[in-house]
């Protein structure tokens, strides 16, 4: 779970683990417009809830909660990287965010020395009202040196960094809709992890061991 | 959350009648624990569908009405 994510163009959100009094009060304010929903449900698996931003596809207020991956396996049938439900609160629906470890053939469309190490897929869930358009967009994460981050991708300097990832949305066409900077990972425990303990911990759950070493060396994320 | 699953159940068999359908189904749902454990329950069962009605529209109809979803 990351700690924050930027938006290129100024917007942030800080995700808090749901035990903390911000997460409880955050789930408050899910539940005055999601009143079927139960923290209890999400507590106890170091799992977190980010702070109201906009979404840049659905152009309203959301809120993004994680799912533990065991139960997401249940719900999909297939091993995530992470997983998270989004909630949007003007038009009260929701969709399943389920990110896989990339080890497709890489995308064209990506910088030069850039890697995509993930990707996510929207899903409608089961009789709520899932947003019109959730198949037109797809983010990828994506890790590179911080300069190739900002002439490549236009990402603002100061969200850039070692061990910052990079989600891009893209259309149908790949064309790029968003990009968004994502610092401090959390492991379960809600200890910070490093880009080397990520890709290893991801690498290894997709029997691609072979993969942690041209992610860890130097040429992507330093 | 245990009613969020993509689609919490599969067909797994339709044996088409003069009538209608008899449809061999497996339904499953998730049961997540105060502490976060979570379960899987899966049950399969049948189901009678008359001819002319939709076969997923008259499963869900009675597996709510049966309290599963």
């Amino acid at each position: 779970m990351n700690e924050v994510m930027v938006i290129k163009g100024g917007q942030s959100s800080t995700s808090h683990h749901l035990d903390t009094a911000r997460g409880i009060e955050l789930f408050a304010e899910l539940n005055a417009v999601f009143p079927n929903e139960h923290i209890k449900e999400y507590q106890g698996n170091g799992l977190g809830i980010m702070e109201p931003y906009t979404h840049e596809v659905f152009n309203q207020n959301c809120m993004r909660v994680c799912i533990a991956n065991n139960v997401c396996y249940m719900m999909v049938g297939f091993k995530t990287a992470a997983a998270h439900r989004v909630f949007l609160l003007d038009t009260q629906e929701s969709f399943l965010i389920t990110s896989t470890v990339f080890t497709d053939e890489q995308p064209n469309w990506i910088p030069t020395d850039s890697y995509v190490i993930a990707s996510m897929t929207a899903h409608a869930e089961f009789r709520n009202n899932a947003p019109t358009g959730l198949d037109s967009f797809k983010e990828y994460i994506l890790t590179m040196l911080p300069a190739l981050a900002v002439s490549e991708l236009g990402v603002d300097p100061i969200n850039t960094g070692p061990g910052v990832f990079y989600g891009v949305l893209v259309d149908s066409d790949d064309n790029i809709l968003s990009v968004r900077s994502y610092f401090g990972f959390l492991d379960s425990f809600g200890r910070h992890t490093t880009f080397t303990q990520i890709m290893t911990y991801l690498y290894t759950a997709v029997d691609r061991t072979d993969l942690i070493d041209v992610c860890i060396s130097g040429t992507y994320n330093t | 959350m245990r009613h969020i699953m993509i689609k919490p159940f599969e067909i797994l068999r339709e044996d088409l009648g003069n009538e209608g359908t008899l449809v061999l189904y497996k339904v499953s749902k998730i049961k997540i624990a105060d502490n976060g454990n979570a379960t899987k329950t899966s049950v399969t069962s049948t189901i009678f569908v008359e001819t002319g009605l939709d076969i997923e529209e008259e499963l869900v109809k009675n597996l709510i009405e049966g309290g599963w979803l």
